[in-house]
């Protein structure tokens, strides 16, 4: 198994560096989120507690920008310029080139989530003792909540041909997943008791509001098979949609 | 090696794109695919290499269906697709050894075929060049290298040398050649000239449907007894002399071919009965005033042939 997925994952990344978009994306991702991180909304200095959790807390935010302009053309481009039609004459199993081209871009996330470490490693230095229990668990449910955003953007990738369309299709998505939470904060929007059904239904199908948990440093079971569910439900329907358009 | 039995494609059109398609290819055998564009070759191409499903029929590859095992279907399989797409941010090397890896080689057997298919196709100039700076025929070679890194026992090439300067041509066809005494391989072109060079049998495809399957000595024989005629017309104006031939019953095509001075313009009439063309010709040709200079029946040639079985297609292309 591991030898027909390694080399579609190796060309991914080299693919991802010789065009730069790995670097952009990494400089980015890193200015953006800690730009955020340190100076929106008061900035990180108000605070009394040595945590991370502000960072994580906008990380849905950024996910949804960062993570369709990072995996967008990874069936639009091999569409545009045709060489899926090589990728698909090779003897692997569709679910494996999926897999490839999925693994390479969580290890970018992870590399760009890898390089905020440095917060809590100068904290532990320099001011004090950092909470690293919770810092595993935010860092794992960031990683978690990634396979999400990746699935969900890699589905979106399969049905358009264009990358600006597998772009905006997936940004659209994810940002309608992601503030399906936050509209049921108490003070954007009071739901009347006859929709509290809709309010229940938001927050259940939202991606930011299973991250809760996480970024507080908790583990719950519910909101780990909901990440893993999304990102296996449209992984399914990314090979389902490749597979289609064999048969059209 | 191949049996392909009564396969239909569909891509939702009136008429289906693939028509109840029925061959079988020997192993060792070349096989070349002709037709008019669109007549659905890269179709069947793709549905033998696994990249599409038909619609109806099956695709049997040694025995196996290409939807019951397309795995074991493919890795019997090199491909080279018209565009020849291939990966523009890799070197030439790195994208042999990404190849090598997906049909999987390792050690020593890898390095040993990259070296070999490099050497094989000529590389060697260009083996450390980002493919996106290469000429078109040099990407061709690094699609043909690709197609057969791994060996394979059957190799499917679309259209090989379009796109391709005449030294490319002839090099490509060398190649080919060379690798005809081993593998069984199904050519598509536009180039009758390339089938005569390497194919020993044919496969004319038009509107979907085959409408010739013989070995390319067969064929000749099949239409031997029919017959085209060469005619020269003198008159004033060529577009006159087009208006009244290109109308006399008798033929199933008639091509003007060249201009042999101010007025004597040539044409090529494919017979479809010879005696009723000929006396239609000089009637038209003697009422106009205008004067038969040059006219000889002859056997036609694979070019005429090919014309002939794809004489209803709208749009003739023009064939080399």
């Amino acid at each position: 198994m591991y030898n027909k997925i390694y080399p579609i994952y190796k060309r991914e990344m080299s693919s991802y560096f010789y065009s730069s978009i790995a670097y952009i994306f990494l400089i980015l991702f890193v200015f953006m989120t800690n730009i955020m991180f340190f100076y929106f909304f008061g900035g990180i200095f108000k605070e009394e507690t040595a945590s991370m959790r502000r960072y994580f807390t906008i990380l849905p935010y950024v996910f949804t920008v960062f993570i369709p302009g990072l995996a967008m053309g990874s069936w639009a481009k091999e569409k545009s310029e045709g060489t899926i039609e090589m990728l698909f004459t090779y003897p692997v199993a569709q679910w494996k080139i999926v897999a490839g081209k999925f693994l390479a871009v969580l290890t970018l996330v992870g590399i760009a989530l890898a390089c905020s470490l440095f917060i809590p490693l100068l904290t532990q230095i320099f001011v004090g003792d950092f909470d690293w229990g919770q810092l595993f668990t935010q860092y794992l449910g960031a990683l978690l909540m990634a396979c999400a955003y990746i699935a969900v953007t890699f589905f979106m990738s399969s049905i358009t041909s264009e990358l600006i369309d597998s772009f905006l299709l997936s940004a659209a998505t994810l940002l309608l997943l992601t503030l399906a939470g936050y509209v049921t904060s108490a003070y954007v929007m009071v739901f009347p008791d006859w929709l509290g059904w809709l309010k229940i239904f938001l927050n259940e199908i939202s991606l930011s509001t299973h991250f809760g948990n996480f970024s507080k440093g908790v583990i719950h079971s519910t909101d780990v098979i909901y990440y893993l569910g999304i990102a296996l439900v449209f992984f399914y329907c990314n090979i389902k949609a490749l597979e289609s358009k064999k048969w059209s | 090696m191949i049996k392909v039995k009564n396969l239909v494609k569909n891509y939702g059109g009136k008429t289906p794109a693939v028509n109840d398609v029925t061959f079988s290819i020997g192993k060792g055998e070349i096989v070349g695919l002709l037709g008019p564009n669109g007549a659905g070759k890269t179709t069947i191409m793709k549905m033998i290499t696994g990249y599409l499903n038909p619609s109806q029929g099956e695709v049997l590859v040694d025995g196996i269906n290409t939807l019951d095992d397309p795995i074991s279907v493919k890795s019997k399989i090199g491909y080279l697709p018209e565009r020849s797409p291939l990966y523009n941010d890799m070197t030439v090397y790195e994208y042999l050894s990404f190849v090598a890896d997906v049909r999987g080689l390792v050690g020593n057997e890898k390095y040993q075929k990259i070296t070999d298919m490099i050497v094989l196709v000529n590389l060697e100039k260009v083996v450390a060049r980002k493919i996106k700076e290469l000429s078109n025929g040099y990407k061709k070679r690094v699609g043909l290298a690709s197609a057969m890194i791994h060996d394979p026992e059957i190799l499917i090439l679309d259209e090989p040398t379009a796109g391709l300067d005449p030294n490319q041509i002839i090099m490509f066809r060398k190649i080919l050649r060379r690798l005809s005494e081993q593998k069984t391989i199904i050519l598509s072109t536009h180039v009758l000239s390339e089938i005569e060079a390497i194919c020993e049998k044919v496969i004319i495809i038009n509107s979907g449907k085959i409408v010739a399957d013989n070995t390319l000595q067969e064929l000749m024989e099949n239409h031997s007894k029919e017959k085209f005629l060469d005619f020269i017309v003198e008159a004033e104006k060529l577009a006159d002399v087009e208006k009244v031939v290109c109308n006399i019953d008798g033929a199933w095509n008639v091509e003007f071919e060249k201009k042999e001075t101010k007025n004597q313009f040539r044409f090529k009439a494919l017979l479809s009965s010879s005696e009723e063309f000929k006396t239609k010709l000089s009637e038209a040709v003697n009422g106009k005033g205008w004067k038969l200079v040059y006219a000889e029946e002859k056997k036609p040639n694979l070019e005429e042939i090919f014309l002939k079985l794809t004489a209803n297609t709208q749009e003739i292309e023009h064939v080399q």
